[in-house]
C-alpha cells in the first residue's frame, strides 16, 4: 500500500520522507524514546541545516522544509544533541516535594555562581530523575527541526507554514504510533529548556 | 610596548569611559544602562545587573553569531539589562541577558545578535556588580 509506513534500521520508510541521515550528528545508541521535542532552525533553508550537520555538532532526527518535505537526518535509535539544559519540571508544575524544591532553590539561587553554571547544575540534578518526573533530555527523546528563520528585529521565529504543520502532524502521528507516545509527550523546545520563547510556538500538530 | 600593554591601556580607558571596540566592527562609546528586568520565571536571576563599563567590557569580548549559533551555544535566560551606546549613525540600543546572549540595534533598526563565552565573571548574581579581574 502506498500509504503504509515501514521502519528499517531506525529509518522511517515512506514516500513522504527523504533519507538524509547523517551519521555525524548521531551520538550513540538511544535505547528508549519517551518524548518528541519540536525546534525551529533559525535559518531560512533546509540546506543550511543539512550542511551544518556535517560539522558533527548539534542536530535532530527529522527536518521539515518550508514546503512540507520531511527529511530524516538521524536514525530513531540514535541520540542527537538537540535539547541542551532542561528546566525543572516539578518546579514549573508546582509539584516538587519539599526536598526537591529545597535542592532546586539551592542550585538556582547559589550566590556567586554564574547563571550558566546554575542552569547546568540544575540540568544534571533533573537528569537524575526518570521521565515523566522530569522533562525529556537528549538521552530519551527525538528532535524534529522545522525550517524557519529568526527575525532578530521582531525577536521571534517566523510562522510555521501550513505545509509544515500538515507534515508535522503526519510525522508525529507516525512516531507516536511506533513509539507508543501520546500528544502529552510532545514538547516545544522553550517549554523544557531555556530558549527563545517563540521557537516552534506556531507549530500545530494536534487533531481538532 | 607590547601588544598586551596596549590592550591593558585600552581596557583601562574603556573602563573609565565606557567604550568598546566591539566585535561588530563599530567603535562604540558612552555606554549607558537604561533599565533592567526579567521575563517570566526569572526569580533566580533577578539580581542580574551590570554597569555601563561592564557592558562595554562585555561587548568588546562578545562575538557576532547567527540565530542558530546563539540558540545552540547559549541559554536564553529571562533576566536582562538594556541600555544605549553611541556608535556609527547615532544612538544604538543594546541588551545583555544573564546567559551571555546580547543584541545590538543600530539607529537604522538593523540588529546584530551576539554571544559571549568569556563573560562568566559578569553573569552572576550580585548586589553590586563584581570588580574586574
Amino acid at each position: 500500500m502506498a500509504d503504509e509506513i515501514t521502519w528499517s534500521g531506525g529509518k522511517l520508510v515512506h514516500g513522504k520522507v527523504k533519507d538524509k541521515v547523517n551519521s555525524k550528528i548521531e551520538k550513540g545508541a538511544l535505547p528508549a524514546v519517551h518524548a518528541l521535542v519540536l525546534h525551529q532552525t533559525g535559518g531560512a533553508t533546509a540546506e543550511s541545516s543539512l550542511s551544518s550537520y556535517d560539522s558533527g555538532s548539534n542536530g535532530a532526527h527529522f527536518l521539515i522544509d518550508k514546503d512540507g518535505t520531511i527529511y530524516q537526518t538521524a536514525r530513531v535509535d540514535q541520540k542527537c544533541w538537540h535539547i541542551g539544559a532542561i528546566r525543572s519540571r516539578c518546579q514549573e508544575m508546582k509539584a516538587c516535594t519539599k526536598d526537591e524544591l529545597e535542592m532546586i532553590n539551592k542550585i538556582l539561587f547559589k550566590k556567586g555562581e554564574s547563571y550558566s553554571v546554575r542552569i547546568n547544575q540544575l540540568h544534571r540534578y533533573e537528569s537524575g530523575k526518570t521521565y515523566p518526573n522530569r522533562y525529556p533530555t537528549n538521552e530519551d527523546s527525538l528532535g524534529i527541526e522545522i525550517v524557519g528563520s529568526f527575525d532578530a528585529k521582531g525577536q521571534s521565529y517566523e510562522n510555521v507554514t501550513n505545509d509544515q504543520n500538515a507534515s508535522l502532524a503526519w510525522l508525529i502521528q507516525a512516531l507516536e504510533t511506533k513509539l507508543s507516545l501520546s500528544d502529552d509527550d510532545v514538547y516545544r523546545h522553550p517549554a523544557i529548556g531555556y530558549k527563545q520563547p517563540s521557537e516552534a510556538s506556531t507549530a500545530q500538530w494536534k487533531k481538532p | 610596548m607590547s601588544a598586551k600593554k596596549y590592550r591593558l591601556i585600552g581596557l583601562t580607558l574603556c573602563l573609565l569611559g565606557g567604550c568598546a571596540e566591539s566585535s561588530t566592527g563599530e567603535n562604540l562609546s558612552d555606554f549607558r544602562v537604561i533599565s533592567r528586568g526579567q521575563d517570566g520565571g526569572g526569580d533566580f536571576c533577578s539580581d542580574f545587573r551590570i554597569t555601563a563599563a561592564q557592558a562595554a567590557w562585555l561587548f568588546e569580548r562578545a562575538t557576532i553569531v547567527t540565530a542558530a549559533q546563539q540558540h545552540d551555544r547559549f541559554n536564553y535566560l529571562p533576566c536582562w539589562v538594556r541600555g544605549t551606546v553611541q556608535g556609527g549613525g547615532g544612538t544604538w540600543q543594546w541588551e545583555v541577558r544573564a546567559g551571555g546572549t546580547a543584541r545590538l540595534v543600530a539607529p537604522d533598526g538593523a540588529v546584530r545578535l551576539l554571544g559571549c563565552d568569556d563573560c562568566e565573571d559578569l553573569l552572576r548574581g550580585n548586589e553590586e556588580p563584581p570588580p574586574f579581574k
